[in-house]
Order: C-alpha cells, then sequence, then structure tokens
C-alpha cells in the first residue's frame, strides 16, 4: 500500500516536471498517467502494492471532488446570469458529439450483429 | 500544517456529508439527479454560509482532501490498463470516435460559450466539461478558467448526459453494449459509466475505458486549440 503511494506520488512528480519542462498546459497527473500506463504496458502486470493503492483511492474518487465543487459558491452570480444558456448548451454540445460518434460507428459499420 | 479546530471541523463535515449523501443515493435508487457529489456540493455550501466562512477559508481547510486527487488521477493508469485488452479488435474506430467525440464536445461548448453568453472564464471552463471531473480540475486551472466552475459544469454534463443519451441512442438504433457504453463514458464521463454498468457489464467496463482515454486525449489536444476557439467571437 505505502509502495504503491510511493509509485503514485513519483510519477505525479515525473509528470508535473516534465510538464513544466515542456512548457504545455497539461496538468502534471494527466502526464504521470500517461507514464505510469506506459510504464504498465511495458510490465504487462500491475505490482500488489500499487493495485491496492489505487483501488482504495479510486473508491471515493467521487469524495475528493468535493472540496473543488463547493468552490462553485464564488461563482454563484454566474450561475443565476447565465445558468439556463449554460444548460442548453451542454445539451447541445453533448448531443452533438454522441451524434458524430454514432455517424462514425455507422459509417464503418462497426456495430457487432 | 497547522491543524486548527476550523479545520478539523470542516473535514469531518466534509466527509459526514458526503457519507450522508451517499445513503441519501442508494435508498433513492441511485438517480443521477441526487448523485452523493451534487448533494455534498450544495449541502456544503448552505453549511458554510450559515458558519459565516469564506470559501477559501474552508478551500484551506479541506486541502488534505483535494490535494489525494493528485494520485488519485495518477492512479486512473491501474483500470485504464486493464481495459486496453478489450478493444484490441476495434481499437481503431473507437480511437477515432474518441478523439472525434472528445474534439466535438469541447470545441462546441467553448464556441457557443464565447458566442451566447461572452463570458471568457465560462468559456474556457465549459472546455473541460466532459470528462472526468480529477482531469477537468486541473486542465480548467492551467487554461485559466476556473477548477470549481469546471467541476460543477462536468457535474451538469454528466446529468444531462444521463438523462438525454440513452433516448438519442434507441432513435439511432445504436444497440450494440460495448459501443452504448463507449459513447456514455466519452460524452458523460462517471455519471455515464454508472448508467452503462445498470445495463450489463460489458457496458460499463467499455465506458470506464473511454471516460479515462477521453480524460487522457482532451488533456493533450484541447488546451493548445482553445485560444483558437475562444478567439472565433472576437475574430467573427
Amino acid at each position: 500500500m505505502v509502495f504503491g503511494f510511493f509509485i503514485l506520488i513519483t510519477y505525479w512528480l515525473a509528470g508535473e516536471a516534465l510538464s513544466q519542462w515542456i512548457g504545455w498546459p497539461i496538468p502534471g497527473n494527466v502526464v504521470g498517467l500517461v507514464l505510469l500506463w506506459g510504464t504498465l504496458t511495458v510490465l504487462k502486470k500491475v505490482p500488489k502494492g500499487l493495485a491496492d493503492a489505487s483501488s482504495g483511492l479510486l473508491r471515493y474518487l467521487t469524495l475528493l471532488f468535493v472540496p473543488a465543487g463547493v468552490g462553485l459558491i464564488e461563482h454563484w452570480d454566474r450561475l443565476m446570469a447565465n445558468g439556463l444558456w449554460m444548460l442548453l448548451i451542454i445539451a447541445v454540445s453533448t448531443v452533438s458529439a454522441a451524434l458524430a460518434m454514432i455517424g462514425l460507428f455507422k459509417l464503418f459499420r462497426v456495430e457487432r450483429r | 500544517m497547522n491543524v486548527s479546530v476550523q479545520m478539523l471541523l470542516a473535514l469531518s463535515l466534509t466527509i459526514g456529508v458526503y457519507l450522508l449523501a451517499e445513503q441519501l443515493y442508494i435508498r433513492a435508487g441511485r438517480t443521477s439527479l441526487l448523485h452523493p457529489v451534487i448533494v455534498s456540493i450544495f449541502t456544503l455550501m448552505g453549511v458554510i454560509t450559515l458558519l459565516g466562512w469564506e470559501y477559501p477559508e474552508y478551500q484551506r481547510d479541506t486541502q488534505f482532501i483535494h490535494f489525494l486527487l493528485g494520485p488519485a488521477t495518477v492512479a486512473l493508469a491501474v483500470p485504464l490498463h486493464e481495459n486496453m485488452a478489450l478493444i484490441r479488435k476495434m481499437a481503431l474506430p473507437l480511437m477515432v470516435a474518441c478523439v472525434t467525440g472528445a474534439l466535438v464536445a469541447a470545441g462546441s461548448a467553448v464556441v457557443l460559450s464565447a458566442l451566447w453568453t461572452g463570458d471568457e472564464v465560462l468559456a474556457l471552463s465549459m472546455s473541460a466539461k466532459s470528462i472526468t471531473t480529477p482531469i477537468a480540475i486541473g486542465m480548467a486551472d492551467s487554461l485559466g478558467g476556473s477548477g470549481s466552475l469546471a467541476a460543477g459544469l462536468v457535474l451538469l454534463t454528466g446529468a444531462v448526459g444521463t438523462l438525454l443519451l440513452p433516448t438519442l441512442m434507441r432513435w439511432c438504433r445504436l444497440h450494440d453494449d460495448a459501443l452504448h457504453g463507449f459513447v456514455l463514458g466519452v460524452t458523460a464521463h462517471g455519471f455515464g459509466t454508472a448508467q452503462a454498468f445498470e445495463r450489463s457489464f460489458t457496458c460499463g467496463a467499455f465506458a470506464g475505458l473511454a471516460m479515462s482515454l477521453t480524460g487522457v486525449v482532451s488533456a493533450f489536444l484541447v488546451p493548445p486549440l482553445v485560444p483558437f476557439w475562444v478567439g472565433c467571437e472576437w475574430v467573427g
């Protein structure tokens, strides 16, 4: 478990360093995710300690969003002013993205019979 | 880190409210409108207002929870690695669909926000609306948007997606469980994945895979394109 946590923090560190070095606005933890994914693909298996640490963290992933989510309180005026627009934009954009994907699946006949 | 009573109170309140919200969600039959994150956020907004706390204080006191998002995001590599085996034969079309879906979702949201509201912070935060929250918060912040606003938009997208998409896919006659799950994961992240698991295991596994892939693909491709999308309004 501690070993797994060590791996996660080290990869986060490597990702953060790499992303600052390249100067691209990608969060360092996503770069760390990709580096770890690459390592696991080469290793072809997940070390026990890492599997434990990651399932422990991911089990309560949604709790971890709560402090940032409460920050929505600072955008209250924005929600009141543009709330309906936001809802409409989200609906239009979600439906467009889904239709684009469904279109590709039909075009390339990906669907299994 | 200086431990104070207020900090411990903020942490216990946050975790306690979340656990109660989770129980409510389970008893109410897991409807996405009562998702524990949504209920917790609005309850805690009320609580800190009643206690007279400012958000920056609450944010500082709950830093410990927020910090764990870092390693948790890196940990997404584990399920991603395990699920990649699923798509062997369909890898190419699914990757093309994922990139297309991610770009249409982010691009249309940014352009429409810039055109219809003229609110730049909103437009920048909208670029992250379809991706999984841990990645969305970091991406919106590093683009000059707001992580908190992005977190709210992500939740809204999840709720809207799970309400609209099943009907849309029925109309379009997309019956394959794997593809159904993939579309849910790309457009409605964790909410879509939870809904997909109710349909079948295959559907859920493809949704989970699509969710992580979309987060990674978007974090790499969207930031360089955003200035161009936001610029549509002022150029056009």
